[in-house]
């Protein structure tokens, strides 16, 4: 039977992106992870950490989100199950989704997934429309694996979501992978900037300029709206500069505002693009992390924001992407440097 | 005057933390190990970053009368009722001299 997972509406939502493990058995050429091995919680802490964040979003009338991801999230299969069923049993936790390069999910593991009450999508990257696209970057084979997930996970019922991170390398294939999303039954795509950070940085070359970006999001956008057949996510900064009246395009970065990351060690990160450490879950807990870090407050407070960002008309609408600042000047509060307004 | 002497000695209660974007005039006290959280206004703010770690109930009405150009009255006034909601919320406590 088909679930039916209500969305929150986002002044109400408070998101933890969650990372289980960093091990994986891909090596992307684009990975924010820089390959060092890092420690990882065991399942008790885990389980604490799914208390504190009950208590975090109850006593800030939230409802709480996640996305279970590392990593490979597969690679820690036990604990992810145990971790969900947890979570099925929570009355704070709206739902969650998991992020994972699909390869471990067969017929079988499909089956078992789709009896989660709260899994809301499984999210899979490709990086083209294909083969030869996808596995330039994400390794031979992987484009097949991931089309074969997704039609696993589709004929258990699942509603899937494709990810895409855009770059040079397939800025010119952007038009098939939304078709491509549509014929697979992907319920939603979403674009994300390629960050030169961890093993992305060697593809600093490949980052779009602040035009190859604009030309390429207002092709996404005119697709977008003339009824694509899957959902393009339209709310990421720098999309609203293509259509500042239409209210389903762009967003504020939610770093700082709604949303942390959680690292398999239990470092928190505002965002998992920016992985500046800002206290550990376990020793810290959320409360003293969320109003204490200095980080987090600098990130609030949009006078802090520099060059064109801090004077834009559309501050309601976007204040770029922090982690993009970050990695091509150090400073977070930068301007976005693709952004072309 | 909330049965406060002039000597009574004021300090912000453990795991109180005080923030502010005074740019965008928003002001806060958090409790974090509770998770409560209060908003505030920017003469709350400046009179419970001004208790700090201690101080007396004396010391700080004439500095709070002196800052905001305040007659005794008014000011005792004032800060007697930020006192109150303060220490009504477990935001200060009153501390042995």
């Amino acid at each position: 039977m088909k679930k039916s997972i209500q969305e929150p509406n986002l002044g109400d939502e408070f998101y933890f992106q969650w990372h289980l493990t960093e091990r994986c058995n891909r090596a992307c050429r684009h990975c924010y992870q820089d390959g060092k091995p890092t420690a990882e919680l065991g399942l008790k802490d885990l389980l604490n950490i799914i208390g504190l964040m009950e208590e975090a979003v109850g006593k800030w009338g939230k409802q709480g989100t996640l996305s279970l991801t590392g990593g490979e999230p597969f690679l820690r299969r036990d604990d992810l199950y145990a971790l969900m069923d947890r979570i099925d049993r929570s009355d704070l936790l709206l739902y969650y989704d998991i992020l994972t390069n699909g390869s471990l999910i067969t017929e079988k593991e499909a089956e078992k997934l789709a009896r989660q009450h709260k899994l809301r999508r499984v999210q899979v990257s490709l990086e083209g429309a294909t083969a030869a696209t996808n596995d330039a970057v994400r390794g031979n084979g992987s484009f097949d694996a991931t089309i074969q997930a997704i039609r696993n996970m589709r004929k258990a019922g699942i509603d899937v979501s494709i990810m895409t991170t855009v770059s040079r390398l397939n800025c010119g294939e952007i038009t098939d992978v939304i078709r491509l999303a549509g014929d697979e039954g992907a319920v939603t795509l979403a674009l994300e900037r390629l960050i030169p950070e961890g093993t992305g940085e060697g593809l600093a070359d490949q980052v779009l300029s602040s035009h190859e970006l604009r030309d390429l999001y207002q092709q996404v956008y005119e697709i977008a709206i003339n009824g694509a057949q899957t959902r393009v996510l339209l709310y990421r900064p720098l999309f609203a500069l293509i259509a500042p009246e239409d209210p389903t395009v762009g967003a504020l970065c939610s770093a700082g505002n709604n949303a942390l990351t959680i690292m398999p060690d239990g470092t928190v990160y505002p965002c998992r693009r920016l992985p500046i450490p800002i206290g550990n879950v376990l020793t810290d807990g959320f409360f003293k992390i969320w109003y204490g870090s200095d980080v987090l407050w600098r990130l609030r407070n949009p006078e802090n924001l520099g060059g064109k960002c801090g004077n834009c008309d559309l501050l309601a609408q976007c204040r770029g992407c922090r982690a993009m600042a970050y990695f091509s000047t150090g400073d977070y509060m930068a301007e976005d440097p693709q952004c072309w307004g | 005057m909330l049965g406060l002497k002039p000597t009574s000695r004021l300090a912000l209660k453990d795991n109180i933390m005080l923030q502010g974007i005074p740019e965008l005039d928003h002001y806060y006290a958090f409790d974090t190990k509770t998770g409560d959280h209060y908003q505030l206004n920017h003469t709350a703010h400046w009179v419970l970053e001004s208790i700090g770690n201690q101080t007396t109930f004396q010391e700080l009405l004439d500095i709070f009368a002196k800052s905001f150009e305040l007659s005794k009255a008014t000011a005792e006034n004032d800060l007697s009722e930020i006192i109150h909601n303060a220490l009504e919320n477990h935001i200060i406590k009153e501390v042995s001299p």
